[in-house]
């Protein structure tokens, strides 16, 4: 997604703080913003973008909705106002998931099939998402990437998909990225799981060439990810394998 | 004691912002659907819930009560059968939209909706007798106004499970790179002045004066048009970081749901 950014170099911090997905609102209308009231999308054939509400307000909903934003697509990336839409969306499909069973299932690249791994409740797994987001925050210091994170547990990728936005302010200024992922600053990356990267790094170094030393959030994730994957021996699915 | 009004004289209907018309039912919603879990109960297979906020408004031609010209009474009566044109509104959501909020729970997958539940071998059959509904017209006008649909991947055939797979949140969700530029009316989105586009350069802007950045470049709300107030908003939020920088489509966990 950061492809998408125009501060390539600048905004390594947060690559969210980009001027091409940043824009102006007035304070009311950013909160509901914020609280996926509405979402801009493209309603018809010319290209403009509309706002759209995803829930019905008293005074904000009849006087903007389907609003045409004008030129909006020029000084956002529609890739990120995309990206927001399904952002808006997720949250509010929650009730389907809690009253189902959750099936996790991912995708074998040697069989070429989706393959289930584990099959858990949906109350469940956001519960334990819930516990595992209270947790993260009494021991932060535990977010290593040593701990045996499994994507086949429910709670315990709570560092990575605890939806903190859910309950943050909008104006927090917290370094979320670099919050969410300590490896970095805390030296914790295990010595294979480097080694792993470096030598994908060697395989494809077109591919990999971004992951320099200059891309530390990148190359945390990517070296979390790629434990996370090793441990649990599950295909990636990776262009570039 | 008299009352003084120093702001002067306000006429608050002149100053009233046109607004809408809402449903009245405090509940309008559109509820999108699964099809794959046929045996459960209905208000199970609701995935999502989006409010009526999008009308159409049509106006009836003048019903003239039908009269029997043999009648000798009819011209008589003509006057009182005969009524003014109607204004119609009918509520619902615009189609594009809802479809594009099922295409990301379907994690990624384009599809239609239809007010039916069909099965697999049914929703093939439809496909093959209305081709036009795989590419449904766009508009404003384009609503959806029954209380109920069902979400159908256009590739959700016989070959495949009935409960198809449904992505539970965004952080499990991959942005669908490869297909952005197919996607209708997305692809439409970045056509914008590209005279103007290839002679600005993009400015390169410090992180800690974007904000600023912004505002000037804005310079009044892109909603209310208000100048005052203003503040910069992410599109993307910022919580959502290494998400951005997640490696594209480095792996792909989809959820889905127990039959």
């Amino acid at each position: 997604m950061s492809a998408y950014a125009s501060n390539k170099q600048i905004s390594d911090s947060n690559p969210t703080t980009d001027i091409d997905n940043l824009l102006a609102l007035r304070k009311d209308l950013h909160s509901a913003f914020d609280k996926r009231v509405f979402v801009f999308v493209p309603k018809t054939n010319f290209g403009a973008f509309y706002v759209h509400f995803l829930a019905r307000t008293p005074d904000f909903c009849p006087i903007y909705h389907n609003r045409e934003v004008a030129a909006l697509s020029s000084v956002i990336s529609p890739q990120f106002l995309f990206a927001r839409f399904a952002w808006a969306i997720f949250p509010l499909a929650k009730a389907f998931i809690k009253r189902s069973g959750i099936r996790i299932t991912t995708w074998n690249n040697i069989s070429g099939k989706w393959e289930a791994q584990q099959s858990v409740d949906g109350l469940q797994w956001f519960n334990q998402l819930a516990q595992g987001r209270v947790k993260s925050r009494q021991k932060p210091e535990d977010n290593g990437v040593d701990e045996p994170h499994g994507l086949d547990a429910p709670g315990e990728r709570t560092q990575n998909i605890e939806d903190s936005a859910y309950h943050s302010p909008p104006n927090s200024q917290a370094p979320q990225c670099a919050a969410r992922i300590p490896t970095t600053t805390k030296g914790t990356i295990s010595p294979e799981a480097l080694s792993e990267v470096i030598r994908l790094s060697c395989a494809h170094p077109t591919a990999m060439s971004h992951l320099s030393a200059h891309h530390p959030l990148e190359l945390a994730a990517a070296v979390t990810q790629f434990e996370k994957l090793r441990k649990l021996n599950i295909a990636m699915r990776m262009p570039l394998l | 004691m008299s009352h003084i009004d120093l702001r002067g004289p306000v006429n608050i209907s002149d100053n009233a912002t046109p607004r809408l018309v809402m449903p009245r039912r405090r509940k309008a919603v559109v509820e999108l659907c699964h099809p794959g879990y046929p045996r459960r109960p209905p208000i199970l297979h609701v995935m999502l819930l989006l409010p009526q906020v999008d009308s159409n408004t049509t106006t009836t031609p003048p019903a003239v009560a039908h009269t029997d010209l043999n009648d000798a009474t009819a011209n008589l009566t003509l006057s009182d059968t005969t009524t003014a044109p109607t204004p119609h509104t009918s509520f619902g959501i615009h189609r594009n939209t809802a479809a594009t909020a099922c295409f990301f729970l379907a994690a990624n997958r384009i599809g239609i909706l239809l007010p039916s539940l069909l099965t697999q071998s049914e929703f093939s059959v439809y496909v093959e007798a209305n081709p036009d509904a795989v590419n449904p017209p766009l508009g404003l006008d384009q609503l959806l106004s029954e209380p109920r649909y069902y979400f159908y991947p256009l590739d959700w055939d016989t070959d495949d499970t009935p409960d198809y797979p449904v992505c539970p949140d965004f952080r499990r969700w991959g942005f669908p790179h490869e297909h952005f530029a197919t996607l209708v009316p997305w692809n439409l989105t970045g056509d914008g002045d590209s005279d103007a586009e290839a002679d600005n350069v993009e400015p390169i802007v410090a992180t800690s004066a974007v904000s600023q950045f912004v505002k000037e470049r804005d310079r009044r709300c892109k909603i209310s048009d208000y100048a005052d107030g203003l503040e910069s908003a992410h599109t993307v939020p910022k919580e959502e970081a290494d998400w951005v920088c997640a490696l594209p489509s480095n792996y792909v966990i989809i959820i889905a749901l127990w039959r």
